[in-house]
């Protein structure tokens, strides 16, 4: 007893002192294995990897001084002939000394040290078990030779060791492989057919006759994969599961068993279909980390990826080499159990893929045989998972989180994402990269991070909305859980409305977007919510200078129901009832709160029920007389079935309420309540069918609309203000959808649909629009690493935003087209080239687009939008058209990710009629409030530790336009301003630097709750950039001129974040 | 470290700030500018002067050269005469009020016209009076009108009479540098003032979101209790017009474009159309709105000492009264510095005192000792 709790507490002390994690051993072992020396590094720019058949580190176990090491990151080089390591905290790789190095096992290799156990004939190094059969062993080296004959200097290609030689000229490793057979403990090597020959006379004719059946094999290996069961009996070529060799081990499992002659390679090992139940649960104390968790869950992928999996029965009959079988499954996430969307399935067979529909589930046929199915989505860790199908059949896939443990990444997306969806301008950004992204007063923000991608723009700090490629705020349609979100800000757009403890991920559609959205011109940001934890109760809380945040969430019935619980609030009043008097502020407030929930009930593996709840509450006052509400109310169902196979349906409705309201009392006389609300009931039903190269999707959504235009009432007995009302607008929004996902051959794929979407107002006056709109979109790949795509929109909006500021205000109202207000409606042309180098480490992309809508609104000088009966006549409809080019640069794994983009884009409008002398700008183009050609962002984070990250966000942008005086005149009796053309002059350049430096828990298996901190400062080099620049006369008396800057100084910031 | 968070907090909360700024904007800029009503019954006033650049230095009181005619819907012309550099003024003291009328403007370039306007009838003022807050006196204006017109333009003289902070029973003569002291009937030559002004911008009041044409107790005008306008007898000649809806648009516009908040919610400035074109070339822009109107006056007065308005800012003599040091300067450098002597207790065998200018002489802060005619007498 003495003994397990000393060795317990060592455990302890190793984790928890030095805040890393050590891999579980098997035995009493040290850190041995880590105090190797250096890895070798590479200081020179090469193409492919030294390490043996993996581009990098994986999962495996090492046999090391007599020690078992489990789960550890593991490479050869197959350059030195050396393990490599990867110390646990990220930070360096070392080289432990091979001699000692028995075996290891790694993407369903096993690697044994034939020196080690002094088998004859054998070089220092590895050798891969290739295949075992009854009197000996196949294996195969790998030599990687680095070709150093690429250097050129005066006209002369050289070597890097040539004096001449520089840094940074692109050298490439060859891979060689060579074949040998252990027999008798001498390693015979097999360099020729005749070899195998000489080892196996009596099989020459045998084998032969085999090759003549399979025409398919020619190169050598295959030849030897074919022969050599043959020659030596009952065989396997490939050892696929993970097995611990003592000094005693005999190569070969005796339960790897095969039928001779039959040709084929076969596995008789454990089949996996699905995870087993309860995997983590079992005998895992519920008080253990995350850290724990995590290193179960690493261990089950590293065993899921290791294995074999066969599909179908084996007795089923191969009826030829073409035939071919259907597979489906579910991707799940390991940890939480939720569907996975998007996930991309490619089949390297036949350079075929499909992506997860809505309930996480792919369909693919597949050629019979062995194949490798690669799984692939931006925030999980890359799978390939070894395949034997046999027949028709499914297998469900966990995928694991991206860490920063395993692979460094902190980015938007992974690489290459962009050459496997036909998309233009889609962005994808996770939870976690919005967490580290530094912004004002350090709370993650969901909105900040979408501005932080190329092409999405504000018109300043502190602004309510975005704008997607020229397009104005309302054009942007913001789903939470299928629900719509009409303000996406806190305060005034200091804040988001989204509490990332809940978020999963958002995805932004700027171009290509899917022919199920409809309803706006610009872009779909479409965000998820996680499901609760179906397995534990987990909960968080945030506490920062202005906002605090909860969440909960864990299982109501295991791995059936979850639920999931979220929270915020602020306590700026405190704050601005400590403002000096002078700041204007001293008698203001202000505050928010929203609340999330969640619950989702899974009926079987085929389907499922979510219903979610979002409710967010504004008030704001920053004079005595005047205060702003506003609030979201949004519940929504959604159910989830596959129908057969082949194909799924998502059913949804819901209900959304955007509500605003102005208390306004200048005087006892004048006191009254204004307030307007956008009700709508929506239900929607979607399709995905999987049919050979085509992934149709179809459905139709209804939308009924109840806007309220705005009831003002007296406040208080003594108030003179009539009660009016201007009405509710009613309509229905009906449409339906076609689309097709055509993969036609491993180069081409066209994703094309048609929405008709159709618009009736019922009330006050009915009239009835429809509009077909169409979208297409194509991507060629020249390779893996390069790929075009081109895409074309039409879009129609019947839903408008009537404001006469530069950033949505909480009165600005919103309207229902009807007989005065036409639909909005435009079109989008986008192209772009997607190069992927530096060993997929850097994702390079040029987009260019052209947008022109028509319709869009806009309002006449003096426009009175509030309460106006007759809002039509006070507005203008405008043409519209921006265009664009977007260049990114995004670098995605290592210790520094991030990216790099520049935009150049301009955004004008053009009054529709002419109007004589009021028309705006004479009916000349001019710019649009958030025309800002020219914009820089860059966004990274360097990870030193797995503990310790510093992120960085730059961001310039050239000024939005404003309208300013150019003349000024005498009249009742004070000076007067004469303002010029509308949008006509910029406000000076913007640019801000942030920086945010995190710090993750260390993992102390036994501790409760654990603590991080984010420590920041936003604006750190404190300009102070221009919200707004305006003149006054000071009532007629002097012209002045101001800038007004929101965050005009360095703000720093801190947050505590706890789980539990 | 309270305080240190603390201070962190207010600092983030306090960042929104608001600086001078001079944008670099150019053009031409010379539009004519018409400002006045049609005011049948009276002897209308016009004002006809340009725009002018932002950044000009000219003079922009300067008027502009025009012919001016007022005409009635039976053709009837009534001639403006030029009466200053840019005053225009048009008898129309017979002019009936029932009637529409249209204004006509020749410049040497272009020709100018409204339409023809009927002429708004400004309602009674029901009450005129003022109320007290902590700090405040706030002058009220109460209105009910009758017809349809719901918009109204309040602009108003207001007269008050002071003193200064000091009465000076002594002089300084620079010519003899010798301080004398002051007869008794010029001891108050210097102490009490009137100040009349005139604000540069009218009170727009709308009644059109009320239940009826009625405005209640509407603040016009507020200033602090320790304003010195409150301190002896203030008055206010106010005048109310009724003004067209298209009226009160273009001057709420135009005073809300001239006096931007740049708060984050402030509409986008623009200009506004006026509704007086240029006949001759109909993309020229002019500035100015007229009306045809007929307005109501009242007088409103408040005799401050017979009531408790009045909070005079705390006075300390030692803050301000001081005796000069003659050892270095001499009594003209002070008199030159802007000082003056206070009071005669130098003729008592004390120290003479003496003050800032202002303190002593009512007219550096505004006033003059121009007495209406009207005004009340008291005792003194």
């Amino acid at each position: 007893m003495k003994k397990v709790l000393i060795a317990a507490l060592s455990l302890l002390f190793s984790l928890g002192v030095n805040g890393q994690t050590l891999p579980s051993m098997a035995g009493d072992g040290d850190a041995a294995l880590f105090r190797g020396r250096g890895a070798t590094q590479y200081s020179f720019f090469y193409n492919g990897t030294y390490l043996w058949d993996t581009p990098g580190f994986k999962h495996g176990d090492v046999f090391y001084s007599g020690r078992l090491y489990k789960d550890v990151d593991l490479g050869v080089n197959a350059h030195e002939h050396s393990l490599v390591v990867r110390v646990p905290s990220g930070q360096r790789s070392v080289s432990p000394d091979t001699e000692l190095v028995a075996w290891l096992t790694m993407d369903g290799k096993t690697l044994v040290n034939l020196s080690y156990y002094g088998v004859e004939g054998a070089l220092p190094g590895f050798y891969e078990v290739y295949a075992s059969g009854e009197t000996t062993t196949l294996f195969r080296r790998v030599v990687k030779e680095l070709n150093s004959h690429v250097g050129n200097h005066n006209g002369v290609e050289i070597g890097y060791d040539d004096p001449n030689y520089r840094p940074n000229t692109l050298s490439f490793f060859n891979l060689s492989e060579s074949f040998y057979l252990e027999k008798d403990g001498v390693l015979i090597p097999l360099k020729k057919k005749k070899d195998l020959y000489r080892q196996f006379p009596d099989k020459k004719r045998a084998i032969r006759r085999a090759k003549r059946e399979v025409t398919d094999y020619l190169k050598y290996r295959a030849w030897l994969e074919l022969a050599y069961p043959i020659a030596d009996g009952s065989s396997v070529y490939r050892i696929p599961s993970v097995k611990y060799f003592g000094h005693d081990m005999k190569i070969g499992g005796a339960e790897y068993a095969g039928t001779p002659g039959d040709g084929s390679p076969r596995y008789e090992g454990p089949v996996m279909k699905v995870l087993p139940g309860g995997y983590f649960s079992d005998g895992v104390d519920s008080r253990h980390s995350d850290m724990l968790k995590y290193m179960q869950e690493s261990n089950l992928i590293a065993s899921f990826r290791n294995k074999v999996y066969e599909i179908g029965k084996r007795t089923q009959k191969r009826l030829s080499a073409k035939s071919t079988a259907r597979v489906t499954g579910v991707v799940t996430d390991v940890s939480t159990g939720e569907i996975l969307q998007g996930v991309a399935v490619y089949d390297e067979k036949t350079h075929n893929y499909v992506y997860t529909d809505k309930s996480g589930t792919y369909a693919m046929s597949l050629p019979l045989g062995e194949n490798v199915l690669n799984f692939s989505e931006m925030t999980k860790e890359d799978m390939a998972i070894r395949v034997i199908v046999n027949g028709d059949g499914s297998l469900d896939i966990p995928m694991k989180e991206k860490s920063t443990m395993l692979d460094e990444a902190m980015i938007s997306a992974e690489s290459r994402a962009n050459h496997r969806t036909t998309k233009i301008g889609l962005e994808k950004v996770d939870v976690k990269t919005i967490s580290k992204i530094p912004s004002a007063f350090g709370e993650g923000d969901l909105i900040k991070a979408v501005l932080t991608l190329p092409g999405v723009k504000s018109t300043g700090d502190a602004s309510t909305g975005f704008n997607v490629r020229g397009g104005s705020t309302d054009q942007n349609l913001i789903l939470f859980n299928e629900n719509t979100i009409y303000n996406p800000s806190h305060m005034f757009g200091v804040f988001s409305a989204f509490n990332t403890d809940v978020i999963d991920n958002l995805e932004l559609y700027k171009s290509s977007i899917p022919v199920e959205y409809g309803g706006r011109i610009s872009s779909v940001l479409d965000v998820k919510s996680r499901n609760g934890d179906p397995e534990k109760v987990k909960a968080s809380l945030g506490i920062g200078l202005l906002t605090s945040h909860f969440h909960v969430e864990g299982p109501i019935v295991k791995n059936r129901t979850t639920f999931l619980l979220g929270g915020r609030t602020t306590y700026s009043d405190w704050i601005l009832k400590n403002l000096p008097a002078s700041s204007g502020y001293a008698n203001g407030s202000a505050g928010f709160s929203d609340l999330n929930i969640g619950i989702s009930h899974k009926f079987s593996d085929r389907s499922s029920i979510h219903a979610y709840g979002y409710w967010s509450n504004d008030r704001f006052a920053f004079s005595g007389d005047t205060t702003f509400h506003y609030s979201n109310l949004n519940a929504s169902l959604k159910y989830i079935q596959k129908l057969g196979d082949a194909t799924t349906m998502t059913v949804a409705t819901g209900y959304d309420r955007y509500k605003n309201q102005l208390d306004d009392s200048p005087s006892v006389y004048d006191a009254y309540t204004l307030s307007t609300s956008i009700g709508q009931v929506f239900a929607k039903a979607g399709f995905k069918t999987k049919a050979g190269a085509h992934q149709l999707s179809y459905g139709a959504n209804v939308i009924s609309y109840a806007l309220n235009r705005g009831d003002m009432v007296p406040a208080g007995d003594s108030s003179l203000v009539a009660s009016r009302h201007l009405g509710v607008e009613k309509a229905i929004e009906p449409s339906m959808y076609v689309g097709d996902m055509w993969q036609i051959g491993e180069k081409l794929a066209l994703d094309g649909g048609v929405r008709l979407s159709s618009f009736l107002s019922t009330q006050p006056s009915p009239k009835f629009y429809v509009h077909p709109e169409f979208r297409v979109s194509g991507k060629y790949t020249f390779n893996p690493n390069l790929s075009l795509k081109a895409g074309l929109n039409t879009m129609t909006q019947y839903i408008h935003l009537v404001t006469n500021s530069s950033s949505i205000s909480p009165m600005d109202t919103w309207k229902l087209s009807d007989v005065d207000i036409r639909p909005q409606t435009g079109w989008q042309a986008a192209a772009g080239a997607y190069w992927t180098v530096w060993n997929g480490k850097v994702d390079l992309s040029l987009d260019a687009y052209y947008k022109r809508t028509s319709h869009y609104l806009d309002y006449k000088s003096g426009a009175q939008l509030s309460m106006n009966d007759h809002l039509a006549q006070d507005l203008v409809e405008t043409y519209a058209k921006s265009y664009g080019v977007e260049l990114m640069a995004r670098k995605s794994v290592g210790k520094l990710t991030g990216w790099v983009s520049y935009t150049y884009s301009r955004a004008l409008l053009k009054e529709m009629m002419d109007r004589g002398a009021a028309t705006i700008n004479h009916g000349e183009w001019y710019n649009a409030p958030h025309d800002k050609p020219h914009d820089v962002k860059v966004v990274g984070n360097y990870q030193f530790t797995h503990r310790y990250s510093l992120s960085f966000n730059v961001d310039y942008s050239t000024g939005r336009p404003v309208t300013l005086p150019v003349g000024k005149f005498v009249y009742d009796g004070g000076y007067k301003l004469l303002y010029s053309e509308r949008n006509a002059y910029r406000i000076p350049d913007y640019f801000r630097l942030d920086l945010g430096l995190t710090i993750e828990p260390g993992h102390y298996l036994k501790q409760l709750a654990h603590m991080s901190f984010t420590f920041g400062c936003y604006n750190i080099t404190g300009r102070k950039n221009a919200y707004s620049v305006y003149y006054s006369t000071h009532g007629g008396t002097d012209i002045k001129g101001y800038m007004v800057s929101v965050f005009a100084t360095q703000i720093p910031y801190v947050n505590l974040n706890l789980k539990f | 470290m309270k305080k240190i968070l603390l201070y962190i907090l207010v600092l983030a909360a306090a960042v929104s700030c608001v600086y001078p700024f001079e944008a670099e904007v150019g053009g031409e800029s010379h539009d004519l500018v018409v400002e006045g009503n049609i005011v049948p019954g009276t002897v209308a006033q016009f004002y006809l002067r340009y725009t002018h650049p932002l950044q000009s230095h000219e003079n922009m009181s300067e008027g502009a050269d025009a012919v001016l005619t007022v005409r009635d819907e039976n053709g009837k012309v009534y001639a403006a005469r030029r009466v200053g550099s840019a005053l225009y003024e048009v008898d129309m003291t017979y002019a009936s009020p029932d009637l529409k009328y249209s204004l006509n403007i020749k410049t040497e370039n272009n020709e100018y016209a409204t339409e023809l306007m009927a002429v708004t009838k400004a309602p009674e003022i029901k009450e005129l009076s003022y109320q007290l807050s902590e700090d405040n006196v706030d002058v009220v204006l109460s209105l009910d009108g009758k017809d349809d017109n719901r918009h109204y333009k309040v602009s108003f003289l207001e007269t008050w009479e002071y003193h200064s902070d000091y009465l000076a029973k002594t002089i300084f003569d620079p010519e003899a540098e010798v301080i004398v002291p002051l007869p008794n009937d010029y001891q108050y030559e210097y102490y009490y003032c009137w100040r009349t002004r005139r604000p540069n911008e009218a009170v727009l009041i709308s009644a059109a979101e009320n239940e009826s044409n009625k405005v209640m107790r509407h603040v016009i005008m507020s200033d602090s209790r320790g304003s010195k306008k409150f301190s002896i007898v203030y008055r206010m000649d106010v005048s109310v017009t009724a003004i067209s809806d298209g009226c009160y648009e273009y001057l709420k516009n135009l005073q809300q474009s001239s006096n931007v908040s740049g708060d984050l919610f402030s509409p986008t400035p623009s200009r506004m159309e006026s509704n007086v074109v240029c006949l001759t070339d109909p993309t020229k822009q002019v500035v100015g709105y007229v009306d045809a109107i007929q307005p109501t006056e009242r007088r409103f007065q408040l005799d401050c000492r017979s009531v408790s308005i009045h909070k005079p800012k705390l006075i300390l003599d030692d803050y301000y009264l001081f005796v000069p040091d003659t050892e270095e300067l001499t009594l003209l450098d002070y008199y030159n510095f802007g000082y003056r002597p206070v009071d005669d207790r130098g003729q008592m065998g004390g120290p003479i005192y003496w003050a800032q200018a202002q303190c002593v002489d009512c007219r550096l802060e505004g006033g003059n000792k121009n007495k209406p005619e009207d005004w009340p007498t008291y005792d003194e």
